[in-house]
């Protein structure tokens, strides 16, 4: 019975629809949207876990809304990779839900919950999407609630970093459009699938691709187009900027990621090995930013950076290793997002306990705020890649596929991008343990802020035993096969 | 003698010592040292000649008493009573002294050392007597008797390691590392002449046979307390048993090393008659008494290695030699004891001044103590004589004629007239 | 359900569960602590004493689960594997003991035994792992356990020394974890194997093979402090002295010197690694490492910096015990892994004792302190004996078999090392023996805390006092069944030179 009603349910629609309504109960009812808020998060992930039940009994979720086919309708589509997307979403978005009802004083909660929750709405819109013009609109919408959200505190760091943030979203989504329009002029259609097959190498299709690349790019501030990312990151609101860290940058590359899949891994033209190049200096160049901050909000934001990058590290490696590889992209993705949430929630805490985040001054933190210090060194971990963690086994199966195909320069970046990890984390917890030059008076935390950003990381942690079980997740539907061998 | 009980003497000839080492233990014992020499002095006096092995304990570890080693024994007992008494009838040490610990733990040792039966066993209780001989040499002493502590030790750590270098070339060669065993095994394979070599460098060491004496020396001319300057007997004996039983004598013959130590022994018996001459210290007396005496062993030993035939003949002299060494050395040590008694030397004139009438007093009985060296070779002398006469094996009377009308033999004449001119011109 | 398969998960579970309590106690509750730290010291211990038995008696332990794509996580209980765990098993018992006594009244005791737990969790880890996968996440998990523990006093001094005890450790870390990624993508298994996994490969690859072993063993050596890669080592020890036994006996550096066992042995195979020819240079590196290790201690005042230095210098035995490749040498090797720490844990120790009980921390200080502390230098003086190879100490046994294996396998020249490192040992320990035992004790002692009529507390005196009879036991009885040198052999007999 509960089973039939797991299997016929359209969970993905419940996924869209639920957080929308929430949404908007929350702006009517800002007093309970604390209560609100948790209680649908708390039910996305039940309802996560219902559609991965669903797709691995029943195969890839499709569905076309009010009963239209593509290319006329709006499709709703969901495999392995968009499953692994909206679990990332629902986990880091409870954990940072839980959080943010503690955190914000009883205006601003009225405030971050409709577009919390309108931004989840996107989100999860973006990854059930099966054509690229949705793709825009959800990703346009990703877009405006982030910037909306950065500006929550309206602090004139938090203004001046939501508009270069406003600037560098539509600046990447109008680029994305373009690339849309001409792909509809070129080849018909904006649904993806149709789009695979009907794709050629034509110039069109490069310069189209260039474009959506260069847009999304721009939106997951990958080196060289990062230079809105650490100050947007650093100054917003610390749920927000976990927000912004671990879920909205995903959504840009999960879109990234299907367009190269489905359209144009086949007639890539070596925009892989650019790509890959992108992302090799990112992982250098971020994290070498990240070790010489100063503010530690700014230094998480520099691995943010810094930890994109290894997606793109996935390109060039994925043309002949294609599912493994993309396996460890999506488990990079994944234990980065509650790792960065849980350091971004960490960090809010020491800012809220201490009044600053000048890491020299952190004073004996480790003693005073164990949890905290606890979160953020197993979210450091995790970040790092060291072994029991989520980010181990990502980087773990990537560097496999980078040594078996001899790809030594990559290797060298994996590694290296990981030292240069721990040095800037371990920077900030050997700190944690001494005491500073001027003794700070501190104001208390709330537990259930130091408890969030603890199990967030824990989860992180706990994800480098669960690979078994999360690797076959990911692969249903074959979201990777497309790019396999090259023909 | 049941061999049980032999062989719980043995055990307790060992342990006790070692367990009475405890300072809660002894300090609650009248007689704690002498109480310590008992079960090495009733294994002397009441057991049998008995071995006993104990095969879980180390790599095997076993001991033996035999008409050889009992002779040492013997004297190992007297002194180490006579040193008990000595020491502790005058002033008691304070109560959170160790002197008492140190000197048990040298006795164990010495004791250990002596009841031997393989290589590893003799090394362990070597090891034991070493560092708590240490202990008593500088024990309350001033600089100079540091000084000569630390040469004793440096001395020792090298010497330990030859020895090391030579069980391990031992282990290598053979299974089973009983000396006899070992004696077989190493007297005719490639590293012999590198076994010989440590062992002979590391007894040499260990015991002060000139030229490496140099720590005996040091120590004789700094110790002004007389109670280490007897226990420097037992280092010396213990070096010259090491060197009787680790080394292949008798089964080989190693014509190079043989003649090596005739002329060391040789040398060394010169050397000290030189110094002596020179010096005219009366404390330095036992100091040179140890080397001539060493140099007569190595004389002896040499002789054993060059004709390994000859060697069965006499062979049954060497641990009495060393036995009546340890003892002449204990007597020379208590007259020098004696002559120093009220008041310890000032200067090197006063002491010479003093020396010399003290000399002059006490000759009859010195020139007697010197003439045991005399006797001795007049003994062996003797014995050859009674072995030709008795003998009718020519080769045999052949071979001690050689012996005796060998160089190294005139020499030690030589040398013993030497020392006694020595004294009488003092 | 079969018990077996999940015995060694205990084991490691035995010291994580209380670990991991201990670290939700308040400050105050001493006696829950005490009593959880205890019981899973104790319960380990009798784990470990069971799966002795059965492995003894040839019964297989083995936990197997699932952790990537055709890579599971092993935990297995071989005669190696085990000679490791009982000694951390042990070790871990009586420095709880010694912590306890130690830390009594300072702060954050809650964190510190919360780590220690993890520590040996980790360690036991180390030695349970069943191939390179799993060695190696417990291998990092064990520098994240230590890191709080060497800052924990949080100085700047001790914030330093955590920042290069890590910037060592984590770059070791990515060379080990390369070497092991890489051989992966050559073998596609990871798995420990009696003489190696690795004789399939063809000369095509020997090229690949000889950069993964020196990968692999400069990532390890990191740990096992061969020189040059040493230089965190003598600066870790700003650390509490239980955090210093745990660290130069049981847990890190000893995970690197039996990581390079493994590695040499059930990875690469010892016939094969002495076919690509880098068994030689391992045993030149580890002879200079114990020689330079003796030579930097003769000149350091700081005693836990002269024992730190000794350390660098002995772990380097079971290297070098490895690299001569012969089944006497490796039993050498592998017995000292157990020998090296029972005699420097007695010396940290009293090392430990000395500055807690009279604020001695410098050799120099040391005058006259037999006297005052009898028990404790007496322990002291075992060690020392031992470092030194004196017999009938532990360390003359693992002398003794590295000399002959060196011997049996034609290498001379390691007698040579042998005998200076013993001189340089004698030249470094003995003086402070002799200044303990023989000079004359100072006016007043630099910091000293009243303990009545007893030397110091029995909580910082039993635990030298035990490790030092272990040592010396170890070391006279080593002939007896189940003593670490028939245990050795059996190692040898059945892992390393199986017919």
């Amino acid at each position: 019975m509960l089973q039939a009603v797991i299997a016929d349910s359209h969970w993905a629609i419940i996924l869209i629809l639920l957080p929308l309504a929430a949404a908007v109960l929350c702006f009517l009812y800002a007093r309970a949207a604390n209560i609100i808020g948790v209680m649908t998060l708390s039910a996305l992930v039940l309802s996560v876990a219902a559609l991965g039940w669903q797709i691995r009994e029943t195969g890839v979720y499709h569905h076309a809304i009010g009963g239209w086919e593509a290319p006329l309708g709006i499709g709703l589509y969901a495999d392995g990779l968009s499953l692994l997307m909206l679990t990332i979403t629902a986990v880091a978005g409870l954990g940072i839900s839980i959080y943010a009802t503690s955190y914000f004083k009883q205006q601003d909660a009225a405030r971050f919950w409709p577009l919390w929750l309108l931004l989840l709405a996107s989100l999860n819109a973006l990854y059930l999407s099966a054509d690229i013009f949705n793709l825009y609109i959800t990703l346009e919408l990703v877009g405006l609630a982030a910037v909306a959200l950065a500006a929550l505190t309206g602090g004139r760091d938090a203004l001046a970093g939501a508009m270069r943030y406003l600037l560098a979203t539509l600046l990447g989504s109008l680029a994305y459009l373009l690339g849309v329009a001409l792909l509809y002029h070129g080849f018909g259609s904006v649904d993806i699938a149709i789009l695979a097959t009907q794709a050629e190498p034509v110039p069109v299709l490069w310069v189209a691709f260039g474009l959506m690349g260069a847009g999304l790019a721009l939106k997951m501030a990958l080196v060289p187009l990062h230079f809105w990312l650490p100050a947007t990151h650093a100054s917003a609101a610390a749920p927000v900027s976990a927000l912004l860290s671990a879920l909205v940058i995903k959504g840009a590359f999960y879109i990234l990621l299907r367009l190269w899949l489905e359209i144009f891994a086949p007639h890539s033209g070596g925009a892989e090995t650019l790509l890959g190049l992108l992302g090799s200096a990112a992982v250098i160049w971020g994290s070498l930013q990240a070790l010489r901050q100063t503010r530690l909000k700014l230094l998480i934001a520099y691995s943010t950076v810094a930890q994109l990058g290894y997606l793109f590290i996935a390109f060039p490696l994925s043309t002949m290793a294609g599912a493994a590889v993309w396996s460890a992209a999506g488990y990079l993705a994944l234990s980065h997002a509650l790792a960065k949430a849980a350091m971004f929630l960490a960090a809010g805490n020491l800012m809220r306990f201490g009044g600053h985040d000048r890491i020299a001054d952190l004073d004996r933190v480790v003693q005073r705020l164990p949890l905290t210090a606890g979160a953020f060194a197993l979210a450091g971990v995790s970040i790092i890649g060291l072994p029991p963690s989520g980010g181990f086994v990502g980087k773990w199966l990537l560097l496999e596929a980078a040594l078996t195909q001899g790809r030594w320069e990559l290797v060298v970046v994996i590694i290296l991008g990981s030292l240069l990890a721990a040095a800037y984390v371990f920077k900030v917890l050997g700190r944690a343990f001494t005491q500073a030059p001027v003794c700070q008076k501190a104001r208390a935390v709330p537990a259930r802020m130091e408890w969030a950003a603890l199990l967030l990381a824990c989860g992180a942690i706990l994800l480098g035993f669960l690979a078994p079980f999360i690797l076959p997740l990911m692969d249903i539907g074959d979201p990777f096969s497309a790019s396999g061998v090259q023909p | 003698m049941s061999s049980d009980f032999s062989n719980i003497l043995i055990w307790l000839a060992v342990l006790w010592p070692l367990l009475l080492a405890l300072p809660a233990l002894h300090q609650r014992l009248p007689f704690p040292r002498h109480l310590a020499v008992l079960p090495a002095a009733f294994l002397v006096l009441f057991s049998a000649d008995s071995a006993l092995t104990v095969p879980w304990l180390l790599f095997g570890t076993s001991f033996s008493l035999h008409g050889g080693g009992r002779w040492i024994l013997v004297a190992i007992v007297m002194l180490w009573l006579l040193t008990a008494t000595l020491l502790w009838r005058a002033k008691h040490p304070a109560p959170n002294d160790y002197f008492t610990t140190l000197f048990l733990l040298t006795l164990s040792g010495n004791v250990g050392l002596i009841l031997a039966a393989d290589l590893v066993t003799f090394f362990c209780f070597s090891t034991l007597m070493s560092y708590g001989f240490y202990g008593l040499l500088i024990h309350g002493g001033n600089g100079q008797v540091h000084r000569a502590g630390r040469l004793y030790l440096i001395c020792l750590i090298v010497a330990d390691l030859a020895l090391f270098e030579a069980l391990l070339l031992a282990a290598s060669n053979t299974e089973n590392l009983q000396f006899l065993a070992v004696h077989q095994a190493m007297s005719n394979v490639p590293a012999t002449h590198f076994y010989l070599g440590l062992v002979l460098t590391a007894f040499m060491l260990k015991a002060g046979i000139w030229p490496l004496s140099l720590w005996l020396s040091t120590a004789f001319s700094a110790i002004s307390s007389s109670r280490a300057l007897l226990l420097v007997s037992i280092p010396v004996a213990a070096g010259l048993l090491g060197m009787l039983r680790w080394l292949p004598v008798g089964k080989h013959s190693f014509d190079e090393w043989g003649l090596s130590l005739q002329i060391i022994g040789v040398a060394g018996m010169l050397y000290a008659a030189f110094r002596f001459y020179t010096a005219r210290q009366i404390r330095l007396l036992p100091a040179y008494g140890a080397t001539v005496g060493s140099g007569l062993f190595m004389v002896l030993l040499g002789v054993g290695l060059t004709h390994p035939s000859l060697w069965h003949d006499f062979a049954y002299l060497a641990n009495p030699y060393i036995a009546v060494s340890v003892l002449f050395l204990v007597s020379l040590s208590l007259f020098v004891r004696r002559a120093q008694h009220d008041q310890p030397p000032d200067t090197t004139f006063d002491s010479i001044k003093r020396s010399i009438k003290w000399v002059e007093k006490k000759i009859q009985i010195l020139a007697q103590q010197c003439s045991v060296e005399l006797h001795r070779i007049h003994r062996l002398s003797a014995i050859a004589g009674r072995m030709l006469s008795r003998s009718p094996d020519t080769t045999r009377s052949q071979k001690l004629e050689k012996f005796m009308d060998g160089w190294s033999a005139r020499m030690i004449m030589v040398v013993m007239l030497g020392l006694l001119l020595t004294w009488l011109m003092i | 359900m079969n018990w077996d398969a999940w015995i060694p998960l205990l084991v490691v579970a035995s010291s994580l569960l209380p670990g991991l309590v201990i670290f939700t106690l308040a400050e105050e509750r001493i006696r829950l602590r005490t009593g959880l730290n205890l019981f899973g010291a104790l319960t380990k211990l009798a784990l470990v004493g069971w799966m002795f038995w059965g492995v003894y008696n040839g019964h297989h332990f083995e936990t197997r689960l699932p952790l990537l794509p055709n890579l599971e996580l092993v935990l297995r209980a071989g005669p190696l594997a085990l000679l490791f765990v009982s000694l951390s098993t042990v070790l871990w018992l009586v420095t709880t003991i010694y912590a306890i006594g130690y830390l009594e009244g300072s702060p954050h005791r809650s964190r510190f035994f919360g780590f220690f737990s993890l520590c040996v969790t980790a360690t036991v880890g180390v030695a349970l792992s069943g191939n390179m996968i799993t060695f190696l996440i417990f291998y990092e998990f064990l520098t994240l356990a230590t890191y709080p523990l060497l800052v924990h006093r949080g100085t700047e001094e001790a914030r330093r020394a955590g920042h290069t005890y890590l910037v060592y450790t984590m770059i070791g870390g990515a060379l080990l974890l390369l070497g092991t990624a890489w051989l992966y993508s050559l073998t596609g298994t990871l798995e420990f194997t009696p003489r190696g996994f690795l004789s399939g490969l063809g000369e095509e690859h020997r090229h690949a093979l000889i950069i993964i072993f020196v990968l692999m063993i400069a990532g390890l050596g990191v740990k096992a402090a061969l020189v040059p890669l040493h230089g965190w080592l003598p600066l870790a020890m700003v650390a509490p002295a239980p955090v210093s036994a745990l660290l130069h006996a049981v847990a890190v550096v000893k995970a690197g010197a039996f990581g390079i066992v493994r590695v040499v042995y059930d990875v690469f195979g010892v016939d094969f690694a002495t076919g690509l020819g880098v068994m030689e240079p391992l045993a030149w590196l580890a002879g200079f490492t114990i020689i330079y290790g003796s030579l930097r201690a003769l000149f350091q005042d700081d005693l836990k910096r002269r024992l730190a230095f000794s350390t660098i210098s002995q772990v380097s035995y079971i290297v070098l015990g490895v690299a001569i490749a012969g089944p006497i040498a490796t039993i050498g090797g592998v017995v000292h892994l157990v020998h090296q720490g029972l005699m420097k844990i007695t010396l940290f120790f009293c090392a430990g004792n000395l500055a807690e009980t009279l604020g001695i921390h410098k050799v120099s200080e040391m005058n006259g302190v037999g006297r005052r502390m009898p028990w404790t230098m007496a322990a002291f003086t075992i060690g020392a004996f031992g470092m030194i190879g004196a017999p009938p100490v532990a360390g003359f046994i693992s002398k003794w078999y590295l000399g002959m294996g060196a011997l049996e396998a034609g290498q001379s020249w390691v007698l040579l090392v042998l005998a200076g490192s013993s001189l340089l040992n004698a030249a470094y320990f003995l003086p402070i023996l002799h200044a303990a035992w023989f000079r004359k004790s100072p006016e007043s002692w630099p910091h000293e805390h009243d303990f009545g009529r007893k030397e110091t507390a029995w909580a910082l005196l039993l635990p030298p006092l035990i490790t030092a009879a272990l040592a010396l036991a170890a070391g006279l009885l080593a002939t007896l069944p189940f003593s670490p040198l028939e245990w050795a052999k059996l190692i040898s007999v059945r892992e390393f030179y199986r017919p």
